[in-house]
Order: structure tokens, then sequence, then C-alpha cells
């Protein structure tokens, strides 16, 4: 990655001009053409570092709960616990983790039911020994852009 | 709601000189406004620019001063989520953070100094060792 790509990428990151030409926007900033910043954008999707590009909700204010679950599955139980994940797109993050509780993941969901009705169903089919839901008591932070 | 909008913004736009139309950008930019919408751009793969370890950092930390140490820790670059939940059995951490880091050990000098920081020294590492899944919230299906 070079000077101009981490340029493009803040701006993709932190300054994604709302217009109809925004790449030609953007290209304005950094002295590039419009047919030359689309095709950046297009290798840096290529090369898996730009993961999307789209909006963010405040999930509450679009009417739906995320919530943190803490889970314990067996170690010979994890591809069947990945199986399982997949199948949920309410389910966006997945990770076994260097602990006890060694599986953590998020719903999100229309309710706070819906998401107690998912995690059951989960732990069920995914046949995990402990499943706690964690609801978040208060948000100080999230923020995943990253200053290059 | 602009349940179509919604469904084109959560997902992954085309790259494409014209991604939005006009009555798009307007209706963007009044959710913004209004805070339906966090923030709109590229959302990027951190492990491919750099930041290969990640760890979610569990803080016990006493409830009246919750607040003050989430602020507080909050305002670090390395942490992209910081939140407060609830303890459960045999898990007596109640603040959360999310810690990004090109090393185990950048994020372990990152803890110990916060801890010196807050003055809280029971907390949990817990490394992320195999990401099974990542995506993005579907709001409307």
């Amino acid at each position: 990655m070079n000077q101009k790509d981490k340029e493009l990428l803040n701006i993709l990151q932190f300054d994604f001009p709302i217009s109809e030409r925004p790449y030609q926007e953007i290209g304005r900033k950094l002295h590039l053409s419009e047919t030359r910043v689309i095709k950046q954008v297009k290798s840096l999707k290529e090369q898996n570092i730009i993961r999307r590009i789209g909006a963010v909700f405040e999930s509450d204010r679009v009417k739906h709960v995320s919530v943190l679950v803490a889970a314990k599955v067996g170690k010979d139980k994890t591809k069947e616990a990945k199986a399982v994940i997949s199948k949920y797109h309410q389910i966006t993050h997945a990770y076994l983790r260097s602990h006890e509780y060694n599986l953590w993941f998020t719903i999100t969901a229309a309710s706070q039911a819906e998401i107690l009705r998912l995690a059951g169903e989960i732990k069920q089919s995914a046949g995990l020994a402990e499943l706690h839901v964690l609801p978040a008591l208060k948000k100080f932070k999230i923020d995943t852009r990253f200053k290059l | 709601m602009n349940k179509e909008l919604i469904k084109k913004l959560q997902g992954d736009l085309t790259v494409q000189a014209d991604p939005l139309t006009a009555e798009e950008c307007v209706a963007l930019k009044l959710m913004l406004q209004e805070g339906l919408v966090r923030r709109f751009g590229a959302i990027l793969n951190h492990r491919e620019i750099g930041y290969t370890a990640n760890c979610m950092v569990a803080w016990g930390v006493a409830d009246s001063a919750v607040s003050k140490i989430g602020e507080f820790l909050a305002q670090a670059d390395q942490v992209s989520h910081c939140y407060e939940r609830p303890r459960f059995k045999d898990f007596p951490y109640n603040l959360y953070t999310m810690v990004h880091g090109k090393s185990k050990n950048d994020i372990i000098a990152f803890v110990e100094k916060a801890s010196k920081d807050i003055a809280v020294t029971d907390y949990q590492l817990l490394w992320s060792l195999v990401e099974l899944k990542k995506t993005s919230p579907k709001y409307v299906v």
C-alpha cells in the first residue's frame, strides 16, 4: 500500500462524499481522475482491504437489539457450531476465544424476545454447554475506522 | 423508514461513478442527521491493514466507576468498542473493550498501561483464536 492508497482509504472511511459522483469529488482532493479513483477502489476491494462500502446503522434507531453471547463449546464441536452460526444472518460476528467461555458471538434482531428465542435455538442445535446473553447496558464507543 | 434504501445501504454499494441517486443522497443525509445511520463510507478489514492482533479485554470495575472508566478507555485509538455489560456466572467482568494492535505485544503493553491508568487489576484477555464469522447486520431482509 502506497501513500496515495492510504490517503484514499482515509477519505473513504472518514470523509466519503454523499453525492451523485463521489469518486469524482475524491479525485479532486487527490488530483486523480474519477476513473483512476474507481479503479483504485476496485483494486482495494479485490485485495480484501475494503470489506464493504455502505452505511453503519444505529441498531436501536432502526428498531433492533444487539447483544453479545458468551458460550462454551466442546473442542470437538466447533465445526458443528460454525455450521450452525453460518446459517443465521442475525449472527454477525463470531469468534473462538482463549477462555473457558470459548465461543463469543453477536446477535442482532428485531426484539429481545427474538434474541432469546434465537439464542435458545442456537444453543440446542450447536450443542453448546452453556450460554449467556449479554446486552449492552451502556455504550461508550463504537468506531471501527482506522486512520492510516 | 425507507426499507429499499436501508436494504441497499446495509450491503455493499457497487463501485461505479454514481453509486447513489440524487434522491438517495438526500435520504441518506437525513438518516445521518437523525442518527439512524451512524456513519457512511468504507469499512476495512483491519487484518489486511496490519492490525493482525485483536483481543477482547473484559475488566472488573466497581459499578460506581464504570462510566468514568468506560469513557476514559473509549478515548484510546486502539479501542474500537467499549461497552458495559452484565456480569455472569464465573465471569465477574462488566466492562468490555475490543483492542486492536499490530502484534500481541502491542496489545499487552496497551492493557498493562491502561490497567495502571484506571487502577483496575482485575481483567481478562480473551484473544481471538478463530474468526468463525464476520458480516454486517441485515435490518431489512
